[in-house]
């Protein structure tokens, strides 16, 4: 029941109603309530168009990108992955232009400021991979600095029902660095 | 699915736009293009009615900023009516509720910019009236998302 999900994906924009699909058949069997989905549903689709956009550069088309799902007690965690060239987009994502009026109005960097506003807690960290992990309904989600296990691999999801919450989560990178 | 839909109704004192659907990084490029493709008299107000749209992204709002620079620059405005809520805070956090007029009702919308609550066809109790004098225009537009990627 509070088995992670996972998806793996293309950088194609057409694979967004995929990706939809799968948020809320996830929305679906966790949290009937609704409470979350319209927030990850943004969320995820900045940080994929972020990765096909930026991160593949809006020309690659098979770019991996991984996704998953992880059901907490109180919430749930979406972690997004991908194999373009290290970027830290909360470090290094341009500052948006909330102000100016219409004619000097930039664009960039908004759909990292939704991320950070909609989702409770946003990290960033890199180990062969980008990895963007978002919380959504906990204030504190890593106690203790525990990273949710992102890894890909099949039938390795670990049996507790919080990866987070658990502590030991196998093999770890900072996910708070 | 995600499949967008335009209502156009076009005046002599501007023109009002219902969209339909969610503006997504699929849906706003393909969007982006059907605005450009439409022959807004750019010198009057547009009124978008949002009262039908759940989802805006940030692909979404690059598209709106895109149609206020083109219209403001001719010295029209972009008027957006109806914002539902997880819309309104969408735009609230990304600060384009202080580039657009914006208000809770399509008849404010348009009577406050000088436009005949007529236009739409009544905003919601009455039926359309396609009268008017000065041509009163209407089509309708569907936009299928997926051709934005080719």
């Amino acid at each position: 029941m509070s088995k992670v999900e996972r998806l793996e994906i293309d950088s194609q924009i057409e694979n967004l109603s995929k990706i939809e699909a799968w948020i809320d058949s996830f929305c679906e069997s966790h949290f009937p309530a609704v409470e979350f989905r319209h927030k990850m549903h943004l969320v995820v689709e900045e940080l994929f168009m972020n990765s096909v956009m930026h991160g593949y550069g809006g020309v690659r088309d098979d770019g991996p990108i991984w996704l998953a799902l992880h059901p907490l007690p109180e919430g749930a965690a979406l972690v997004i992955e991908d194999d373009a060239p290290p970027f830290d987009v909360l470090k290094d994502s341009p500052v948006p232009d909330t102000q100016s009026g219409v004619e000097e109005r930039q664009i960039g960097g908004l759909g990292i400021m939704l991320v950070q506003n909609m989702a409770d807690h946003v990290s960033y960290d890199y180990d062969q991979r980008n990895r963007i992990t978002t919380v959504f309904g906990r204030e504190s989600p890593l106690d203790g600095g525990t990273e949710v296990d992102a890894e890909g691999s099949a039938g390795a999801a670990p049996q507790e029902p919080s990866p987070l919450k658990s502590g030991k989560s196998r093999q770890s990178t900072d996910a708070t660095r | 699915m995600s499949e967008l839909e335009l209502e156009v109704f076009a005046a002599d004192t501007g023109t009002a736009i219902k969209i339909i659907g969610r503006i997504d990084g699929n849906s706003a490029p393909v969007l982006d293009s059907r605005l450009k493709e439409l022959d807004l008299k750019l010198g009057l107000p547009v009124v978008l009615d949002f009262d039908d749209v759940d989802f805006v992204s940030s692909a979404g709002l690059r598209t709106l900023l895109v149609l206020a620079k083109r219209v403001e620059a001719e010295g029209g405005s972009v008027v957006i009516a109806r914002l539902q809520p997880e819309v309104d805070e969408v735009f609230e956090i990304s600060g384009f509720k202080s580039i657009f007029k914006h208000y809770p009702s399509l008849s404010a919308a348009l009577t406050e910019n000088g436009m005949s609550t007529d236009l739409c066809g009544g905003t919601s109790e009455e039926e359309p009236v396609p009268e008017q004098e000065g041509g009163l225009g209407r089509f309708v537009s569907r936009i299928l998302p997926g051709r934005s990627g080719n």
